[in-house]
């Protein structure tokens, strides 16, 4: 069955760092502001970094709950179609913010001809810059919580063909795969090609020997 | 002095020692290199406990966390394979599942796969836990050409039809910190909540009976009344609290919830339980239902048609003579909603949570007489027995006669077939018509808003198992004024005792929009089709007395 896999996880990450749904006010809207920035490895890897930025009572509200950050990491085990390793969260006073750190396996496919990334619902495509996507997301958390942000999405070195699906929302790229490189193919020619290239100098050098050392 | 001779010397003597160097390195290399090979590394993770109450919701991939099972297929090899497939097999429960296909895995690729049965019902037979296996199968096409399988395996456990567990947080290895962490699962609760079920159906068509067909979805008057009736009904019927047990399995704690058909059975239930019993007869009369739970302690909550909360504490029902008032219920939940602790609860919003696709589970089929094998008994028995000898008396045909007494409000009368095929409960001010042929008959309200119709077809005999077969056929019929069908609702199900189909519609009715549900039962080989009508506007307010109609629906013989 077909099942959509996301890249982003805004919504994952802030539910993590919401209360309970209900625990608030729900008349005093709480906004997170998120960036994301997601650069996509040559192997459909993601090197995911997240910043969510609070506003200052609602981050010292959060910090005096001794919120274990890493409960992150508990959380995203069950995520879908994607896992992550070497996850970081640290937080940052002065900004009011958490950061995470997190690289992600999954989510982008490898179609044969070209690789696809589909957007999560929510996020809104704004502009393709060189090899660099731009969207924005809002997301309403309920329990008087609710998301807005940006988001980068950067290709791997060397692929052509970006490109926005609006429909499927899809980001699609074309990276073809070069098999082993082409230094790896050459290693035994170039053995062989030294090789020759040291015998038959080696003999010159031996038949251009001085004289006096020859009568020795 | 330097000759000629001897400079060329140098020359190859450098050009050979350079070439040498470069030779060495270049088949240094060489060798190192690592020879061609295709190779996958299959993970297979499971979450190793299944909940049967809930088998529909693992086939749904919108409910992303919910996988039973999870490929992590890694290329760790030096070539890419082609073609690659995974399937999936949960063994007894849940055949080969379709393959996806990933045409090209890069050698450092990771695919992650995840995997959502649709798992049969058989499951909702188990009363206790079950092992089985999980099943992945991994196929390829390597660097030669050649199709190569990859098998796994991995145990899992279908917990009984009537075992909750709390949280998917395991207290080894996970951080479990909080309130929110151990009810994680919640939201499944709202299966047990079983409105559909023709037990609860009934049960709550007695209720109406009790409230004087209150329109519960009408004001909050109406719904109170109707929460009233169902709290004496349950209060009547010697339903109480007891005591919970509950168990852990592995590091999660389990407890034992019981559907509200177990409850009526076996007039008893934990906090859970009558919360959940009490959500679903309401939920089914139309009154927006919530369970709230709280440390040690769940209770159920009522949205009324006016927006507002409240509670009721479903533990004071203590058996015959002992419950306590509704009102006092609904004082003490009321405030017990009130005093709600930030982040020591979770509230479990059924009908919003039914509508993102957590149905309740396929229950075996009982008996259409089995509330009163129970011993659930309807205080009005002995004035419908009353009303019933006097339908014997009067001539054959359709008749309207007079209600049971009520609590006050409007009045019901019975609605019969000639031939004595079926019969049912509308409001006694509703008009009712009725075919030459007597194939079919009708009902509405005096304002032409609301409506019942009741269609027979008897030209043949149709076998049970044309059923599918007949609904398809009644739909297409009506094809051209239906609007959307409700698929979830578009299941087997019991009506009076008989199979039947019951699908809620939108359609244009006489060239109004309205809302409805088509109930297509077989009967002693004729085809039976409840049309229950409202305009889309006037829907709310006849949801309920739409509903109480369906469930006073009984099937005959003639």
């Amino acid at each position: 069955m077909k099942k959509a896999s996301y890249i982003l996880f805004a919504l994952l990450v802030t539910a993590c760092f919401c209360p309970v749904a209900g625990a608030v006010d729900t008349s005093q809207i709480q906004t997170i502001n998120t960036r994301e920035d997601i650069a996509i490895r040559p192997n459909g890897d993601l090197d995911y970094a997240a910043t969510m930025t609070y506003n200052v009572n609602e981050y010292n509200r959060i910090k005096g709950q001794n919120v274990n950050p890493y409960r992150l990491v508990r959380d995203v085990r069950f995520m879908g179609e994607g896992i992550c390793r070497d996850t970081k969260v640290t937080s940052d006073d002065a900004q009011n913010s958490y950061q995470i750190k997190s690289i992600i396996s999954g989510p982008i496919k490898n179609m044969g001809n070209h690789w696809d990334a589909q957007m999560a619902p929510g996020y809104d495509f704004v502009s393709l810059s060189g090899d660099t996507m731009a969207f924005t997301c809002a997301f309403d958390l309920g329990a008087g919580y609710k998301i807005q942000g940006k988001a980068y999405v950067k290709t791997p070195p060397g692929s052509t063909g970006l490109s926005w699906d609006p429909e499927k929302r899809t980001i699609r790229y074309r990276l073809p795969y070069s098999g082993r490189g082409a230094m790896e193919r050459l290693y035994p020619t170039l053995t062989v090609l030294f090789g020759i290239v040291f015998i038959i100098s080696a003999l010159a050098a031996v038949r251009t020997r001085p004289r006096e050392n020859m009568r020795l | 002095m330097i000759t000629g001779n001897t400079a060329r010397r140098a020359f190859y003597v450098v050009i050979a020692i350079i070439s040498l160097a470069l030779m060495g390195v270049c088949a240094n290399r060489w060798i190192s290199a690592r020879p061609p090979e295709t190779s996958l590394d299959v993970e297979l993770q499971t979450k190793g406990v299944i909940m049967s109450a809930v088998y529909k919701v693992y086939g749904k991939p919108q409910f992303q966390n919910q996988w039973v099972g999870r490929s992590i297929v890694r290329n760790t090899g030096t070539e890419p394979v082609k073609n690659m497939k995974i399937a999936y097999k949960i063994v007894k429960y849940c055949d080969w599942s379709n393959s996806p296909v990933s045409p090209l895995v890069i050698p450092g690729q990771t695919v992650v796969n995840c995997f959502y049965p649709i798992i049969s019902d058989e499951c909702t037979q188990l009363t206790s836990a079950t092992p089985t296996k999980l099943l992945v199968k991994v196929t390829y096409i390597d660097n030669a050409g050649r199709e190569q399988t990859i098998e796994k395996d991995a145990r899992i456990e279908f917990r009984g039809r009537n075992e909750f567990l709390f949280t998917d947080l395991d207290y080894a290895r996970d951080i479990v910190e909080n309130f929110a962490d151990f009810h994680m699962n919640d939201p499944l609760l709202a299966a047990w909540v079983t409105k559909d079920d023709p037990v609860v159906e009934q049960f709550v068509g007695i209720a109406q009976q009790v409230a004087g067909g209150a329109a519960a979805a009408a004001s909050d008057e109406h719904a109170l009344k109707l929460m009233d009736a169902a709290w004496k009904l349950l209060a009547y019927n010697g339903i109480s609290y007891q005591t919970p047990s509950a168990e852990t399995s592995g590091f999660s704690m389990i407890q034992h919830v019981k559907y509200p058909r177990d409850v009526l059975k076996n007039k008893s239930g934990t906090c859970i339980d009558l919360a959940i019993t009490y959500a679903a007869l309401l939920q089914s009369a139309g009154i927006e239902s919530l369970l709230v739970n709280i440390p040690g302690h769940c209770f159920p909550a009522f949205r009324l048609p006016s927006g507002n909360l409240v509670g009721v504490e479903a533990t004071a029902l203590r058996g015959p003579g002992s419950a306590a008032t509704f009102e006092d219920a609904l004082k003490r939940g009321t405030q017990e909603l009130a005093s709600l602790k930030p982040g020591e609860f979770t509230i479990v919003d059924i009908q919003k949570i039914r509508e993102a696709g957590i149905t309740e589970p396929q229950l075996p089929e009982l008996p259409a007489d089995v509330l009163k094998a129970w011993g659930i008994r309807n205080p009005f028995d002995q004035q419908e027995e009353k009303s019933e000898k006097r339908a014997e008396r009067s001539a054959p045909g359709t008749q309207e006669e007079a209600a049971p007494a009520s609590t006050g409000g409007r009045g019901m009368a019975r609605l019969s077939h000639p031939q004595g095929i079926f019969t049912l409960m509308v409001p006694d001010n509703w008009q009712a018509a009725t075919s030459a042929d007597g194939s079919m008959i009708g009902a509405q309200d005096p304002a032409g808003r609301a409506g019942v119709d009741v269609t027979l077809f008897a030209d043949r005999f149709y076998q049970p198992n044309e059923l599918p077969y007949v609904t398809q056929q009644v739909y297409s019929n009506f094809a051209k004024n239906l609007q959307s069908l409700n698929t979830l609702r578009c299941v087997g199900t019991s009506l009076g005792g008989n199979t039947a189909i019951r699908t809620d519609v939108t359609f244009n009715y006489q060239g109004k929009p309205s809302r409805g549900s088509f109930i297509v039962s077989i009967q002693n080989g004729k085809i039976i089709v409840l049309t229950t009508r409202a305009d889309a506007g006037a829907y709310t307010a006849f949801e309920s007395i739409l509903n109480s109609i369906i469930a006073s629906y009984r099937g005959g013989t003639p």
